[in-house]
């Protein structure tokens, strides 16, 4: 068994039983970077010194007896849009290139508490805005499984990092899929909490209603084990809410599970839709009531969430004048020239378009029209899964409507990227608690994703039954591709 | 709705991002098709019930705390004098539009 075929459990079990120093694991997991992340792009900054810093300290504490948590010794990844104290932190923007936080976001310092060991900060679309990792200023993200093919985004460098067994776990953000989808397109676990759940402190915004920082890993338990780490209320993000656990057994046999017609009709690939007729299959032999029902207010999804994410970013993203951090044009005759070239020249394509399209829909004249309806008819959707939750215990669908894509193909259809959402940014307009687990291939050996909702705030028994339910629908850990195994097993 | 020029220059000077002559027009062609892509919602029958309520602001005790050095805060400006941000002439500057 080699390491990177460890859970982050496995691992640091391993680790805290001595079998391992912390120290051979991150210069284990340097090497393999090193070797392989040149062919994928997940990571933006590489952390060598100051995770073998980290990992010296944690050895000494160890041989002295003091564990401090389940995940003490395990190497994380980290998006590039979360602050880290001294490390380069850029949002994958121009904007941000040379921008070093002068503090730690609380999910930081919470995993740091936790004895995890930062050895990088990985690869995104610009300002987590984006649905392949394309839109990153600095380099594109390959998917392991196939490198002609997108990570997804845009924890795209999270997902591919974690798939490619270059990190065990790693920390991505979802504002309408962006954990869930790369991490179905990667064939990993991908876990986006109850809106609220880990404070967003220190998270450089998008879309402040909806942003939430999320777990990306190898099976459901790594998951729910860095939860209990990094969840909880925090005095310097006032939407942050504790969560509460509990360790009963859960049985499947008395589960309700719905599945939203709409989740089933909108496919566009039918290898997607025949996967999760097989999952609904093989869960109710194990004797689940699975029910199909109507939930018509999912049809509005993309144009509700891009309304209202584009409406925030366009407000949030106000931030950057050249001022007080980030890009300064060097040739500028008067404050607002300045504001001006500063903000066309750091912004990307795609970050100007959501900027437009949000100034747009808050304008004086549109406002009505678009966001205030789009307030509104968010309300309408949280009010039909609420519905929902009166019947099912949790609800199903695929995440995402075909595998990857070959890189460059949608990069004149901002319509057909923002569609990619479809099946996951209901759950964030609605606040509530998602996984996707892998639960097959395509033909051509592109990972499929299950996508499994609970109910807000019923984080842990959401993660107790995807714990079950994974061991009926996928492998134990999800599976490293043969060409980034190394040697051999 | 149809967004044209005069539109998209509204939306420069509010955004303050002033675009090229190639991403103008790929930006018009884009937040056309985007905005009738919203027009879907129009279909939605909404009533004043579903207006969201109770909606209320979690507030903090306004208290002082410890926060950054100034040294710390100026450490990501592009330009700083004497521990205050360096910008252009806002008053009285001949060349400024807004001034």
């Amino acid at each position: 068994m080699k390491i990177h075929n460890l859970s982050a459990l496995e691992l640091a079990q391993a680790i805290q039983s001595r079998e391992y120093t912390a120290r051979e694991v991150v210069l284990y997991y340097i090497d393999r970077i090193e070797k392989y992340d040149g062919k994928i792009g997940s990571f933006i900054t590489v952390c060598k010194e100051e995770a073998l810093k980290q990992a010296e300290e944690i050895d000494r504490k160890i041989q002295k007896g003091e564990i401090l948590s389940s995940l003490m010794g395990v190497p994380i990844a980290v998006k590039d849009n979360i602050l880290t104290k001294g490390i380069k932190t850029t949002a994958a923007s121009k904007m941000l290139e040379d921008y070093i936080p002068v503090y730690n976001a609380t999910v930081i310092d919470k995993i740091l508490d936790a004895g995890l060991i930062i050895i990088g900060k990985t690869n995104m679309d610009e300002f987590a805005m984006g649905a392949s990792t394309e839109n990153s200023a600095f380099a594109s993200c390959s998917n392991p499984h196939n490198t002609d093919m997108v990570a997804g985004g845009s924890s795209g460098g999270s997902a591919a990092c974690v798939s490619a067994g270059l990190c065990p776990i790693a920390l991505g953000t979802d504002t309408g899929g962006s954990v869930r989808q790369p991490s179905a397109y990667c064939g990993i676990t991908g876990y986006k909490p109850t809106y609220g759940a880990v404070s967003r402190y220190g998270l450089i915004s998008f879309a402040s209603s909806l942003d939430q920082i999320g777990i990306m890993g190898r099976n459901t338990a790594d998951c729910e084990a860095l939860i209990k780490i990094i969840s909880g209320k925090d005095e310097n993000d006032s939407t942050s809410a504790g969560l509460s656990f509990d360790n009963q057994d859960i049985t499947l046999k008395n589960l309700r599970i719905g599945v939203p017609n709409q989740f089933l009709s909108e496919h566009k690939a039918d290898c997607i839709k025949e996967n999760l007729l097989n999952s609904i299959s093989t869960l109710k032999k194990l004797g689940i009531a699975v029910e199909f029902f109507d939930m018509p207010m999912l049809k509005y999804t993309v144009p509700i969430y891009h309304i209202i994410s584009s409406a925030e970013a366009s407000s949030n993203l106000a931030r950057y004048d050249g001022i007080r951090y980030g890009k300064r044009s060097e040739n500028y005759d008067s404050i607002t020239d300045m504001y001006k070239k500063s903000r066309s020249e750091g912004f990307g394509m795609e970050v100007k378009r959501r900027i437009f399209t949000g100034t747009f829909v808050l304008s004086k004249g549109y406002y009505d029209k678009y966001y205030g309806k789009a307030v509104i008819a968010r309300n309408m959707l949280t009010r039909e899964f609420a519905a929902a939750f009166e019947k099912y215990d949790i609800l199903i669908g695929a995440t995402t409507p075909d595998t990857a894509f070959e890189k460059g193909i949608n990069d004149n259809c901002p319509i057909e990227m923002y569609l990619l959402d479809q099946f996951t940014a209901s759950v964030n307009l609605a606040g509530l608690p998602a996984l996707s687990i892998p639960t097959g291939y395509d033909s051509a050996g592109l990972p499929i994703g299950l996508q499994i909702i609970g109910n807000r705030f019923c984080d842990s028994s959401l993660l107790l039954t995807v714990k079950e339910i994974e061991k009926a629908l996928c492998k134990e850990k999800s599976d490293i591709p043969a060409r980034f195994e190394g040697v051999q097993k | 709705m149809e967004i044209d020029n005069k539109l998209i220059n509204e939306l420069e000077e509010l955004s303050k991002i002033s675009l090229t002559a190639e991403e103008f027009e790929e930006i018009k062609k884009d937040i056309n098709e985007i905005v009738h892509y919203f027009d879907h919602l129009d279909q939605l029958n909404i009533s004043q019930n579903d207006i969201p309520h109770n909606i209320s602001n979690i507030l903090r005790e306004d208290s002082p705390k410890n926060s950054f050095s100034a040294e710390q805060i100026l450490s990501g400006a592009k330009e700083n004098e004497d521990g205050f941000f360096k910008v252009p002439e806002v008053i009285g500057g001949s060349s400024d539009e807004n001034s």
